[in-house]
């Protein structure tokens, strides 16, 4: 089973439609009958806007560091952890091959 | 019948020329002016009462003709589904087949079959909403460069010259901070048209009887908007964009045209239009109680 830090995470842009406002990520699911508004907060919106397709979840995790000057192994696991819960909704896609 | 039919001829050669003259309502959308031509007097009088001040001398951007379909009781076993909506070319069905009809972009006409229920004060509010998507639609067909209009769920109110808006779900107060403002210029009490350029934000009524007070026409500059909370203390909280943006969302009219299935597109109009709004009005929390004092803080 591959690690998940190695996997290529790519937001998806099907039916979703987001825009950051202030510090935060809205994402509007537009679906017609699964409408839902999402908001993501600092950080899970700088996740967000690097899951690029390009990118691996551990790039990403650097990325992460670097702006906020977290320690890596906890930027990981906050980082495994929204993806994990992200994904349910569909709003990602995690790949082992760039997007 | 109820038309007002003139025969005119003239010359021993001439053919007759039969013009039917349609009793028709002409009311005033925002920017735009519908003419409504349901073809028998009784309507015309209802309508004319449902969109009392409204009404509009301009010469139409839309002629709306109507023809009534006998309505199927629900023994027959037929479905409403108010909120149902297909099309195929330039015909529409809505609401299951309580309105049908066709869309001329060109001509900007439009022929509507309505289930004769529809024109009771109970169910006029869906064809109020089918009106709020042909506004859209000719919105978005004329736009102009540079503005944007959508209309939210809320009360609008002038006073003094400075337009205020108060939204929320149902039941959060909208009803009752209009008749709280009765010494004022209430808009309309449930939907509000806010027009955006880049030089003003503005709002105003949509034509439909408000719910609890009298509308009365107007439009004036947006200075302020609330989200409503009903409280045992008034007081209010400044709030950011980004909680505005949340919270506006849910209440506004999606603006998606007739002859249209882009979603996402509507979607994406409607929250670049909520981001702006946002980013340049000032947004506040209004708990409130059931009393006037809350425009002593507003003010």
């Amino acid at each position: 089973m591959e690690d998940i830090k190695d996997l290529y995470v790519k937001r998806n842009e099907g039916d979703i439609i987001w825009n950051r406002v202030g510090k935060e990520i809205i994402i509007i699911m537009t679906r017609k009958k699964d409408e839902k508004i999402l908001r993501l907060n600092s950080t899970a919106g700088f996740i967000w806007e690097n899951s690029d397709g390009k990118k691996t979840v551990e790039d990403v995790v650097k990325s992460l560091c670097l702006k906020y000057e977290v320690e890596k192994t906890k930027a990981m696991n906050e980082t495994v952890k929204l993806l994990n819960q992200i994904k349910k909704t569909e709003l990602i896609t995690l790949s082992s091959t760039p997007l | 019948m109820g038309h007002n039919s003139h025969t005119l001829y003239g010359g021993r050669k001439s053919r007759f020329i039969h013009l039917t003259m349609l009793p028709s309502l002409e009311i005033k959308f925002g920017r735009f002016t519908f003419s409504l031509s349901p073809g028998d007097n009784k309507t015309i009088k209802y309508l004319k009462e449902h969109y009392s001040i409204c009404q509009s001398y301009s010469s139409p951007d839309l002629s709306i003709s109507i023809e009534f379909i006998p309505s199927h009781p629900p023994s027959l076993g037929v479905e409403r589904k108010p909120y149902e909506y297909t099309f195929t070319n330039n015909q529409f069905n809505f609401g299951s087949g309580l309105i049908t009809g066709n869309w001329d972009s060109k001509k900007k006409t439009c022929s509507l079959s309505v289930d004769e229920s529809l024109f009771t004060p109970k169910e006029i509010w869906l064809f109020d909403r089918f009106l709020c998507r042909i506004f859209y639609t000719l919105s978005l067909e004329e736009r102009v460069k540079g503005e944007e209009e959508l209309i939210i769920h809320g009360t609008g109110i002038l006073k003094d010259g400075k337009g205020y808006v108060f939204f929320g779900p149902p039941e959060s107060g909208k009803s009752t901070v209009a008749q709280l403002s009765h010494r004022f210029q209430v808009l309309h009490d449930d939907m509000i048209l806010v027009n955006l350029t880049e030089n003003e934000v503005s709002i105003e009524g949509v034509p439909f009887n408000p719910k609890v007070v009298e509308r009365r026409n107007g439009r004036g500059e947006l200075s302020k908007i609330f989200s409503l909370h009903k409280s045992e203390k008034t007081m209010i909280e400044k709030g950011s964009p980004e909680e505005f943006i949340r919270k506006v969302l849910p209440e506004i009219f999606l603006p998606q045209p007739l002859l249209s299935e882009d979603r996402k597109g509507a979607f994406q109009y409607m929250l670049n239009f909520a981001t702006k709004l946002g980013e340049r009005i000032p947004y506040y929390r209004l708990f409130f109680k059931k009393d006037e004092s809350f425009w002593r803080l507003i003010e």
